[in-house]
Formats: C-alpha cells, structure tokens, sequence
C-alpha cells in the first residue's frame, strides 16, 4: 500500500514538473529552449562525492530546459581567442571555440599552472543570454576560483559584468564569489548570463584538483547579435 | 674522440646537468615521503640524534650527507630549513654521478664516457629523482663509484683502490638495504667479465692479491659501522641493519600496493602517453641495447678512431664493456623481477642504461659506413638528446606533480599548498599566530606531508580517530580526512566553515575553520 502510494506521488511530481516546465515557455512567448549538443561521457560512475557546503552536490540527473530569447544564436563559433597563456603546450586556442566537445585527447588546450584566462572576441556587442563552458570532462575534477565577465573593453579594465564567480575566498582578486564550484562531466556548464551586454567574454579558472593546470574543451556563447 | 673534445664535451653535460637539477627546487610540493624524511633529519640537525630504525626509512646516508648543507645555509633548526636546502643533496650527487663517469674515460673511451655523461645529465628520470630527497640518488651514486672502483681494482689493483670500493660499497649498504641486489650483481657481473673475456697470462698475474679484497671488506665493514651506529653511539644499529633484510625482502616480494608487472620499469621508461603527453626515453635504451650487442656480442674488433681498418681492441676494454653491460642487466633483471616496484627504483640501473647508451652511440658512430654518415648519425643522436632534454624540462619544470608525468608517484597535488596557504593566512588572523590550535584527523598515510609545512607551527596535533583527537568543540581549525569529514558535517557544520582540497589525485582533505575566524579572513580579504 505504502509502495503504491509513493509510486502514485512520485508520478503526479513529475507530471507536475512537466506542466511548470511548459507553463514557464508559455508565459513567455518571447524565449525558446537553448538546443544544446553535448559530447559522450568520458568516465563512468558516479564522481567522489565531497561534501562541502561550496561545492555543488552531483545528482547524477540530466540538466533541465533552459530557456533563452527568440533569435539566440552561438556567437562564439570560431571566433578569435587570446589567453594570458598565448603558446599553450597542449593544443591550440582555437580549440576553445572549433565545436569539437570531445573529451578525449586532441581536443583540448592546456594553459599553464595558477590563474590563468581566455577571452573570445565576439566581434561586435552582444547581448549574451548563455554560456556552456568544458574545461575537461574525462576525470571527475573541480577548476578552481572560475570566474567569468563580460566587457565591451578588450582589456576588462572598465565595464565589466561578472556572471560567474566560485571563488569563494576572493584568491583571484575579481571579488568574492557566490556561486558553487562543480564536477567537470559532459554535460558542461551552463551559466546563464541574463542578457549581460558586451563584446568580449573573459573565463578564468587557477588550476584544478588534479593538477595546476587550466584546461578548455570548448566555450560556447549563446545571444542575440548586436543587442 | 681527442682529449679536447672529450673535456668540452663532459664540461658541457655537467653544466647542463647542474641547470636541470639546481634549478627551481621549490617547484614541486613536497611528496610525503620527502616530507617524513626531512623531519627525521630535522630531529637530527637539532639534537644531534640519530638512531637507525630497521622497519622504516632506510639508511642514514641521506640525513649526515645534508648537515653540511643545512649548516652552510645557516639553518639550524627543522623550522628553518626550506626544499631548497634538503633537495640540493641529492642534486649534488646527481652531479656527482655523472662526474662519476669520467673515470671511465680510460676504460672504455673517451666517446663513450662522454656520451654516458651527456645521457645521465639529460635524462628526465634521473634529473627528476635527483630534485627529490630521498635516498635513491645518493645510493645510484655509491653504487656506481663502488662498481666503477672494482672494475679498476681488478684491471690496476691496488690498494688505494681497493679500500675506495670497500668505503663506497659501505656507504651504498649504509643508504639502502637494496644494495644487496647491486653487489651480488657487480659481482656476478665481475666474475663473468672476467672469464669470459679470456684473460692472459699478465691479467691473471696480475689478479688482485686476497689482501687487497680483505682491505676493501674490512673498509666496507667500518663504513657501514660508523654510519648505522650513529658514529659509534648505537652499535646495535649495525645488527639491526642485517635485521632489517628480513623485513625488506619479504616487503619486495609479497604482493601490496606497490606490486607491479616485471616489465613495469620498462614501460615507465620506454612509452607512456596521458592526456596530450608523451614521455619516451627509448633513444637511451635502444642505444643501451646497441652497447650491450657492442659488449658482448660478436662486436668485438672497432676502429680506435676513424672509420680505417678496425683495429682490435684490448683486453682491458673488452672486459669493462662486458662488466658493464651484465652489471647493469642484472640490475635491471633483479629490480624487475621484485614485484614491489616503485618508479624511483630505476635510478641505479638506469644510470648503467645510461653508460651502456654511451658504447652504444659510440659504437653506432664508429662503425657506420661511409665515413660521411657518421655527421648523421651524430646529427639523429643530437636532435634525440634536444627531445630528451625538451620532455626533461616538462618533467621537471611544466609538469613536476601532475599525475601524466610518469615519474609522479603518489605525489603531493599542487592543490595541497592552497590548505597549506589558507592555513598560515588565518594564523595571521587568530590572536594565537602560529600557536594556532590545528587539528588533524586522518589516517597517517594522509596525515603526511602537513608536519612539513606546519613545521613552525606550535600546537599541531595529529589523530587517526576524532575521539582520540578529544573533540574539535572550539577548535579554530580541523583537517579531517573525508571520513572524519563527514561525521564533522553532521555533528558541527554550523560552527564551522568548510573547504576541500586534494591531497593526491583521488584523496581530498576537508579544512574546518571556525566561522568567527574565518569572517575575519574573508574580511580582510574583500578590503584587498
């Protein structure tokens, strides 16, 4: 009785979860779901599980919808890149924006130990609704002191909007930051950088759990062009 | 090679050798075990006590070899001692290996002894265990003086010699317990060169005397005696050390953690690939294959110079070659047939890999036809040893603690200095300083190296239980394991705050900071 009870709850959450999932893409007839592509898992098995209040708990579940402006497109595809690492001993900066999602090796660029960043140049301001970043999904590991901003200036001396931030002890210098570290798996990051206005994206990170190094399979800026 | 030749180019490996292995010391984190062994010497640098201990740590080799240092530096204490101290001994005996090598310019010529010099000082592994302190360079470099002076002891006896292997062979056993291999392989090695390579009537008269073997046992003797008892304040240390063998063999052969395949240290060495990296040092041990074919093949007449008509070679190097290449495979046979295997293990065999590459690249030179090949065989060995010291520089420099350099074993992560970091900033932040009360709970196995780097920390407490620990109720800091962890965040997560940070690559420790201090922190650290 008490199983069928349980079964009978759990089907009507997810109904529910369904209905309020489409009544939020009704309500604004505006936005659409972002359609992402996303690379094979690289490792199997549930990550270790490290409980600390700043580190973002791994479900195991798939990501939910996400919804963006009518009109997004992937801006950053094939985009220029600099880094405060210009001759990375593994791959090439344009790795960052080829499209390739592939955790496996060639796919990815490797920049040296501590902070480090790249910025895309997006050619002209946008109005950037999303951001899907992979620094590396083929080994359950946390990139440090992420932070990522927006600017219109190439130098981000003036204008910038900071749209993410898990560096929880400012050790970067950019602020204190109040959102979750998380476990590298194929399904990305996904920020949502609420329309935030500029034309350069600049993502940082100092180093990972397994080593100090800083890596980028692919960043992937979705928004609406000259807005 | 013309003596000229020979001095230039032994002076440029040994430059190179000293830039690969001086430099940037501090880079890497230290590794637990360095860690234990710098705090076992600390004990010694401040009390003067030293006292052999037959379970554990070897030698003692390696904590009298770095007073000198320590005192040169003017660090009398364990708190004031720094990596760079500790590591630049065995960098010196790194150094001094190579420098080794000079005296087997007369043995088997100048070519070959140079080029053995120029593989030793390139290699990745070799330089990555020299900035590494433990015992492993200080013994490839007893072990390699001590065979080197047998082989000269049997070709020119004397008794100079003979007492310089048995004080080289002393301090080899006093470094570690493995000499054991080493010798039975330098002998078995000897007695083979000797018969196989058909002495004459003068070698065999000149044979050395039993007094001469006597001299070199009885100076191997009282090395090892002086060493093990402390100079002569525990004399059971000595017996001890014979103790000790039981333990370390069954250790070597019973299956563990550290059990690997026979063919790992060939593996390790010859082919890895991880992540966009590829680390080889195939150009040694195929030329290292080409000097063994050079030593004790059908290789036996070589022209001295040119490529003229060849010329057959003497006795003598006939004999140093063969010496050398079965010593050295036997090695290499033994540290591969023990199933404990560790990757620095290869650091006495590889260095007569290294030697053996030597005959080879000298063989291959003197032997290719026409003459005008030999500037490209000297150009292919060139741009193989500008590749060497390519992946040398990113073993050592670029990528000293990451998991895909092969030669990191168990290594401390670089993101073990943030808790080590985070730690000293909030002494600075707590009325005690460095009194701070700091808490430690954790298996010992991940308790190491934080003794290390909380070195001049006053009240550092370690536990392997929280009850033993006697509760963390107003403690300012905790570093708990994730075991203990996670009882601390069910307990006492409101008093404290949180961080993780990893120790070695799937082992994270959990640092608990008292949230008043920890506001005070984070405070100062938004006003920067």
């Amino acid at each position: 009785m008490a199983k069928k009870t349980v079964l009978i709850l759990l089907a009507a959450a997810s109904l529910a979860a369904i209905v309020s999932t489409s009544l939020i893409a009704q309500q604004d007839p505006n936005k659409e779901e972002l359609k992402l592509t996303l690379p094979k898992p690289m490792f199997i098995g549930t990550p270790r599980n490290i409980k600390t209040p700043n580190l973002e708990v791994v479900t195991g579940k798939p990501r939910g919808p996400f919804f963006v402006a009518k009109g997004t497109k992937l801006l950053s595809l094939k985009k220029p890149v600099t880094s405060s690492d210009m001759q990375p001993v593994i791959g090439e900066l344009n790795f960052v924006v080829d499209a390739e999602r592939s955790g496996e090796d060639g796919y990815f660029v490797e920049l040296g130990p501590g902070k480090q960043w790249v910025q895309i140049d997006l050619g002209a301001p946008a109005g950037i609704g999303a951001i899907l970043v992979w620094h590396y999904h083929s080994q359950a590991r946390v990139y440090r002191d992420v932070v990522i901003q927006v600017s219109d200036d190439k130098d981000f001396l003036k204008g910038v909007i900071t749209i993410y931030n898990n560096d929880h002890d400012n050790t970067s210098g950019l602020g204190i930051g109040k959102d979750k570290e998380y476990i590298e798996t194929n399904e990305g990051r996904l920020i949502d950088a609420k329309g935030a206005k500029g034309r350069y994206v600049r993502l940082y990170s100092d180093g990972n759990t397994s080593n100090d190094m800083n890596h980028y399979v692919e960043v992937e800026v979705y928004g609406l062009p000259g807005k | 090679m013309s003596k000229t030749a020979f001095r230039g180019l032994f002076l440029a490996a040994l430059i190179a050798a000293a830039a690969l292995r001086f430099g940037r010391l501090d880079l890497r984190p230290m590794h637990h075990d360095e860690a234990n062994q710098a705090v076992k010497f600390g004990a010694l640098l401040e009390s003067g006590e030293y006292r052999y201990d037959k379970a554990d740590h070897h030698g003692p080799t390696l904590y009298y070899a770095t007073l000198p240092a320590a005192w040169l530096r003017g660090q009398k204490t364990l708190a004031a001692l720094d990596e760079k101290t500790l590591r630049a001994v065995p960098a010196l005996f790194g150094l001094g290996l190579i420098a080794l090598f000079l005296l087997l310019g007369k043995a088997v010529g100048r070519g070959a002894a140079a080029g053995a010099a120029v593989f030793a000082a390139i290699s990745p592994a070799l330089t990555y265990y020299s900035r590494f302190y433990i015992q492993e360079t200080l013994f490839a470099f007893f072990t390699w003086g001590f065979l080197i002076a047998l082989g000269w002891l049997l070709t020119k006896p004397s008794v100079g010699k003979a007492v310089a292997a048995g004080i080289l062979a002393g301090l080899a056993y006093a470094t570690k317990e493995t000499s054991i291999l080493v010798f039975t392989a330098g002998s078995v090695g000897l007695a083979a060169a000797w018969l196989l390579s058909r002495p004459g009537a003068e070698e065999k008269r000149r044979f050395p005397r039993p007094a001469l073997w006597l001299a070199g046992l009885a100076s191997a003797t009282v090395t090892a005696f002086v060493f093990f008892s402390s100079f002569f304040k525990n004399p059971r240390g000595i017996v001890d050390s014979l103790a000790a063998f039981k333990d370390y063999a069954a250790r070597g052969t019973e299956a563990g953690m550290h059990s690997q395949p026979w063919y790992y240290y060939f593996k390790t060495l010859g082919w890895t690939r991880a992540d966009g990296v590829v680390w080889s040092e195939a150009l040694i041990l195929g030329l290292a294959a080409l000097g063994i074919v050079a030593a004790i093949g059908r290789w036996k007449t070589l022209p001295p110079r040119s490529c003229g008509t060849p010329v057959a070679i003497g006795w003598a190097r006939k004999f140093w070659m063969r010496y050398l290449a079965e010593t050295t495979t036997l090695m290499a046979l033994f540290y591969s047939a023990l199933s404990y295997k560790t990757p620095w293990n290869v650091v006495p065999f590889f260095a007569g890999f290294c030697i053996l590459a030597g005959l080879g690249a000298d063989a291959a030179i003197r032997t290719v036809r026409p003459k005008a090949m030999q500037g490209a065989v000297l150009v292919l060995l060139g741009l193989g040893a500008t590749l060497l010291v390519r992946q040398n520089l990113l073993a050592n420099r670029r990528y000293p603690a990451d998991p895909r350099n092969p030669y990191v074993y168990a290594q401390t992560s670089p993101d073990y200095m943030r808790l080590v970091d985070r730690i000293r900033d909030l002494a600075n932040f707590h009325r005690d300083g460095k009194a701070l009360l700091v808490k430690v709970v954790a298996d010992p196995s991940e308790q190491w190296p934080l003794p290390w780097y909380l070195r001049d920390f006053k009240r550092v407490g370690y536990w392997t239980s929280l009850a033993e620990a006697g509760g963390i109720e107003g403690v300012p800091v905790v570093v708990a394991s994730q075991r203990f962890a996670e009882i601390i965040e069910q307990t006492a997560s409101d008093s404290f705050q949180a961080a993780y940070y990893g120790l070695r690559p799937e082992v994270v420790l959990t640092l608990f900071v008292d949230r008043l201090l920890w506001q005070r922190f984070l405070n100062s650290r938004m006003a920067r």
